[in-house]
């Protein structure tokens, strides 16, 4: 293999670089690194580069209310690729990495339909990823320690095409009023 | 202690203490894969004269069996047992989806639609009530298409 004097490479590099400087999400975009449920590593920048997205928080101990805003979650997600022509991504992520393991958050998003993607990570990744979303998360004792609950955030952030936070949509309201959020934020 | 003893023996005596309680429309939610947990809705309705007051719940289906409530504050949803819930004499209490359940932790067995779930609520004079409720499917909302033919 030819070998690259080690100045074409950094200027090759500074290049690159450059390059990607000028592409890249602005400022006040969000990001994050965590756990697909396959094990392997997602990144939002890199998976969802140039189309926007919905993002979700909860866990899968939670019985009614996360069931149901993923319902609908998948419901305005085929409803947006009907009227558009075009699919949205959608994450769910578990704020619960120590019960919901990869494989039970892949069966439970599955479960759910429209290509809704589960992911989890590290406490690290998680708190991170909080942060940077603007969303709440806290783990509150049960009965025993196996039974602890978590509070979290409610509702469905809408990330733009550049990854910035335009809204949140609210599981209750109507199809055509989260489609007309939608038509209005992207 | 001996009026509380006294108490007991008036309870375990009294007929059909658990027929001043009903719970109508009441379901269970069928288990999610990879959940461990589900959750039961309905209507308590107290015909009897005095309130009940709501301690505790059993279940064959879970390992534990809680009355929980949900709340969301601040755009926070929060889930908690509540120590009690209370079913005025001639009234009733919804317990429905966002709200009060029934909560099954870690089901000994999915729940499927079809079944029936048995739980039963215990109030704070020792009185059992039983009640079986049906499993129903998890529906998503709105209009779903399974095949939509949609040309890109």
């Amino acid at each position: 293999m030819k070998r690259w004097p080690l100045g074409v490479a950094a200027i090759a590099a500074a290049f690159v670089l450059g390059f990607w400087g000028s592409s890249s999400l602005p400022e006040d975009s969000r990001s994050f690194e965590l756990t697909a449920v396959d094990g392997s590593a997602l990144s939002s920048a890199e998976a969802f580069s140039g189309s926007p997205y919905l993002i979700t928080f909860g866990y899968t101990f939670c019985p009614d209310v996360c069931p149901t805003t993923l319902a609908y979650l998948s419901t305005v997600m085929e409803a947006y690729e009907e009227r558009n022509g075009e699919r949205l991504n959608a994450v769910f992520v578990s704020v619960d990495p120590q019960r919901d393991t990869p494989e039970r958050l892949g069966q439970y998003v599955e479960f759910f339909g429209g290509g809704i993607i589960g992911a989890t990570g590290t406490p690290e990744q998680l708190a991170a990823t909080s942060k940077t979303y603007s969303v709440y998360f806290e783990r509150v004792p049960g009965r025993d320690d196996e039974n602890y609950l978590i509070d979290h955030s409610a509702g469905i952030l809408v990330l733009d095409d550049k990854h910035r936070l335009r809204g949140v949509l609210r599981e209750g309201e109507s199809l055509d009023q989260a489609l007309g959020t939608l038509a209005e934020l992207l | 202690m001996k009026l509380k003893a006294l108490l007991m023996a008036m309870i375990a005596v009294s007929p059909l203490a658990s027929a001043e309680l009903s719970f109508d429309e009441g379901y269970a939610l069928q288990s999610i894969p990879g959940a461990p947990n589900s959750a039961a809705f309905g209507r308590f309705v107290n015909e009897g004269d005095d309130d009940i007051r709501l301690v505790s719940a059993t279940s064959a289906v879970s390992n534990r069996t809680e009355l929980h409530a949900h709340s969301m504050v601040d755009g926070v949803m929060k889930m908690r047992e509540v120590p009690e819930v209370v079913v005025p004499a001639g009234e009733s209490v919804m317990l429905e989806r966002g709200g009060l359940h029934v909560m099954f932790l870690g089901v000994s067995r999915p729940l499927a639609p079809g079944e029936q779930a048995e739980f039963s609520v215990l109030d704070d004079n020792g009185n059992s009530y039983a009640f079986e409720v049906p499993v129903k499917a998890f529906k998503r909302q709105g209009n779903s298409h399974s095949h939509k033919g949609n040309k890109h």
